[in-house]
């Protein structure tokens, strides 16, 4: 048996501690960060190396601690903003019923594409839940209304039609009126009224019903 | 191989037909026949065409609908088409199909009192 030499020990010492920290820096590429290096209590040529190692898998622990502390604080973020974005849908067209038959749809704020369509749904179902003849849309509150929101609701009002339903829209502002005609957008099937109270009277007549005062019993 | 015919029913002085399966070519001439000779035998007033099963319109069947209320009107018959869906409304409305002559109604109940209103006081398409 041949004893070896002090370049083949020395050799073999290299191999095996090189081996030991790579396979540390194998298992940490790997996700695994459960495995360390390991540091021999006498120092020698790869010391600074293993303790270097340590200290970059410690950061890194702390790093990947951090990242996934973020991504829980804006996952959440998203969450709440999903559920707000929800209350505003549901808050934005309401239909009510007024009277037996007639509902009022009040609508407020900017109408983009998703949201009208959204609004001929919400129509449409109302005037099915509610078996209504009359629908009063009032628009008092949007500020704009540019030739794709008038075809939406052309659109609309052309569809509740196909479910019985007669739509009035009232709350036209002079400046929508105006934007409207420089517009050409043809609303020649469209009945309008001033306001919310002129289209409840108009659904009254539509319904044949009047409003008169009660007979006072004279004292 | 029969194709069932679609059933024709008598409430009053108006008539009522449901469509409930898809109505193409034989079916489709059979009913529009079925319906203008039981008109003519009972000299119906109205007549309401249900489509509340009916979840796609498509050009054929909103033109029947269309030849329907004109052959009926000719023979002295309103008619009223209740129970659309709201997407076949939509669809309708977006393909800007018309179905002209027509009058509309959310279901039954609403339709036989429209045609109440209509025929009642002697209008007539």
């Amino acid at each position: 048996m041949t004893e070896k030499t002090d370049l083949e020990q020395y050799q073999e010492f290299v191999k095996e501690r090189l081996k030991s920290l790579l396979d540390v820096v194998q298992s940490v590429s790997a996700g695994d960060f459960s495995v360390r290096v390991e540091i021999p209590a006498e120092a020698d040529e790869f010391t600074a190396l293993s303790v270097g190692l340590e200290k970059m898998i410690e950061d890194l622990i702390e790093a990947r601690r951090v990242s996934e502390e973020r991504m829980a604080r804006l996952q959440a973020a998203v969450e709440e903003k999903e559920r707000l974005l929800k209350t505003v849908g549901e808050l934005s067209s309401p239909v009510i019923q007024v009277w037996e038959d007639v509902l009022v749809m009040p609508l407020v704020g900017a109408i983009d594409s998703a949201r009208a369509t959204r609004i001929m749904e919400d129509l449409l179902n109302g005037i099915i839940k509610y078996q209504a003849e009359i629908v009063i849309i009032d628009i008092t509150g949007v500020p704009v209304v540019d030739t794709s929101v008038a075809n939406h609701l052309v659109q609309t009002i052309k569809a509740a039609a196909l479910l019985g339903a007669r739509c009035v829209v009232v709350g036209i502002s002079s400046e929508v009126a105006q934007s409207l005609v420089n517009l050409g957008v043809d609303l020649s099937g469209v009945v309008t009224r001033s306001n919310l109270q002129a289209g409840v009277r108009y659904a009254m007549e539509m319904m044949g019903l009047e409003v008169v005062p009660k007979k006072r019993v004279s004292s | 191989m029969e194709v069932p015919r679609i059933p024709i029913l008598q409430i009053e002085d108006y008539l009522v037909a449901s469509i409930q399966t898809a109505l193409h070519d034989t079916a489709a001439t059979r009913f529009r026949d079925d319906l203008l000779e039981r008109i003519y035998e009972t000299k119906a007033r109205g007549l309401i065409l249900d489509l509340t099963a009916v979840d796609v319109v498509d050009s054929f069947l909103a033109r029947l609908t269309g030849d329907i209320a004109a052959m009926a009107g000719l023979m002295g018959t309103t008619v009223v088409i209740t129970g659309l869906q709201p997407e076949v409304a939509v669809t309708l409305v977006e393909l800007g199909v018309e179905l002209k002559g027509v009058t509309t109604a959310l279901n039954l109940e609403k339709g036989i009192a429209a045609l109440r209103r209509m025929v009642g006081e002697g209008k007539h398409p």
